[in-house]
């Protein structure tokens, strides 16, 4: 038999905790919490799921949660001021500043009616995290490592890191196809906004590192579209994987606010996916530009080498002729002097022997005994030899004596001495 | 028989001529001689300046 005890109703129940609730919290709080589910129904309403989770860390658990909603007679006004206001819509994780009135329904349960949202709170907590990971970085030692990567003159090998259905993409791609330069552009794919954005970033990084002797820079681009949730780009563990990257990264992530702390980390901050193009075109340009001027100078050097060696070869080859000319014609002059000389020496050496011999024929002459004989010498001779002595003469002796025009016999009478014996 | 040799003889006869080692008898021989040789010098003495002249010339004209 069951006893009857005393009772009350589930109604009357969730009537008494309605009272409760209304007495306890009859005004609007502003109370402080975390998305962590978030969706607008056919209908117009916004349905919140809020958290607080202990301070562990990203990871930590909840330790409160409550639903809430806001109506949409309230939503389009509290949604895009919050979206003006931080240039970021309203998403999931992040932390919220509410307006609420606590209300409790007999079938539904407890409910915060969310009025107002106060975007200043969640401006301020993404930038305490924002400062929070560039600490992070800067204590890791990897703030300056992307930066510090030298960028290629030309880059022309780029693996881009976007969603193959973003408008940013399509408007890359066009503008590089528009460039006279060959890009050769390979895409990763990934998630480029929301919660999922930074793993799936991460994810795509992690492959492109794999094969990086293939490219000379990645792209991360991202772009088109409304305003969406890029607290993914300052988060932690993106910005630390692209400043660690090995390959200079640029980003063409196209927001319109504030820059991310990937941005910060990265070799080389766009603004869109269009100013990548440009940037790597125009990059391209100034090197082809250099080229030319290489070229321009080279030739220039060239021509201005060749024609002073060949004004000094003028010069020179003047030079020769002339100093040709001195040389042939002092030669000519020595040669006329020698020939002169020689002519001279030649005569005066004839002349010579012409006197020599002169002398020699007047003295030659001079012995001639026809001569000696007119100018009154004569010629004694005894047995057909002439005397030259009176030495073996004697008295009675006959001997010839032989004049210029005949002979005539003698006969010696007396020998006489003379001076000279 | 050279010019040098020819002239060399006629030195010789006349320096015997000079000394008077000649004996009259001989004089006559060696006074023709060296005429003789004289003569020869100088057709070759003249023979060597139409040498010249005509060398000179050539020289000239070689130019």
């Amino acid at each position: 038999m069951t006893e009857q005890r005393g009772h009350i109703t589930l109604s009357e129940l969730q009537g008494r905790i309605e009272s409760a609730v209304t007495s306890a919290l009859p005004l609007p709080l502003w109370v402080c919490a975390e998305i962590a589910e978030m969706k607008v129904n056919y209908s117009g309403h916004c349905y919140l799921e809020l958290v607080e989770k202990s301070d562990d860390a990203s990871n930590g658990t909840a330790t409160a949660q409550a639903r809430g909603v806001i109506w949409r007679t309230a939503w389009p006004g509290v949604e895009s001021r919050f979206r003006r206001e931080n240039g970021t819509p309203l998403a999931v994780g992040m932390k919220i500043l509410v307006k609420a009135l606590v209300t409790y329904h007999r079938l539904y349960g407890l409910s915060l009616q969310i009025t107002d949202i106060d975007p200043s709170y969640t401006l301020g907590d993404m930038e305490r995290r924002r400062r929070m990971t560039v600490e992070m970085l800067q204590r890791d030692g990897v703030w300056d490592l992307n930066r510090s990567l030298p960028m290629p003159e030309v880059v022309q090998r780029i693996a881009v890191v976007s969603s193959a259905t973003a408008a940013g993409l399509r408007d890359f791609l066009r503008q590089t196809e528009r460039s006279p330069y060959a890009f050769r552009i390979e895409l990763f794919e990934a998630v480029m906004q929301g919660t999922a954005s930074s793993d799936s970033i991460a994810d795509a990084l992690a492959a492109i590192a794999e094969r990086e002797q293939e490219f000379d820079a990645v792209a991360i681009i991202r772009g088109g579209g409304g305003a969406s949730d890029l607290s993914c780009y300052d988060s932690y563990m993106l910005a630390s994987a692209v400043a660690q990257f090995p390959l200079p990264v640029i980003t063409g992530i196209g927001h319109d606010k504030d820059i991310s702390v990937t941005d910060m980390v990265a070799n080389t901050m766009l603004k869109t996916p269009t100013a990548v193009a440009v940037w790597l075109n125009d990059r391209a340009a100034a090197f082809d530009a250099g080229i030319e001027a290489a070229a321009a100078r080279l030739n220039e050097s060239c021509i201005r080498l060749t024609h002073i060696q060949s004004l000094r070869l003028q010069s020179l080859a003047l030079r020769c002729g002339s100093a040709a000319g001195a040389r042939i014609s002092s030669a000519r002059t020595g040669a006329e002097m020698l020939e002169k000389s020689l002519k001279r020496f030649a005569e005066s050496a004839l002349q010579r022997e012409e006197k020599r011999l002169d002398s020699c024929a007047s003295i030659t002459a001079n012995f001639a005994p026809q001569r000696l004989m007119r100018l009154g010498f004569g010629i004694a001779r005894m047995h057909g030899k002439a005397l030259r002595s009176t030495e073996g003469l004697h008295k009675g002796d006959v001997f010839e004596l032989e004049m210029c025009d005949g002979t005539v016999s003698a006969e010696i009478t007396g020998i006489g001495m003379g001076k000279e014996s | 028989m050279t010019y040098g040799e020819a002239m060399a003889e006629i030195e010789e006869i006349i320096a015997s001529l000079e000394n008077g080692e000649a004996d009259i008898d001989s004089l006559s021989v060696r006074v023709g001689r060296a005429s003789e040789l004289i003569a020869l010098c100088r057709s070759r003495l003249r023979k060597a300046e139409e040498e010249v002249k005509r060398v000179l010339e050539e020289n000239r004209t070689e130019e």
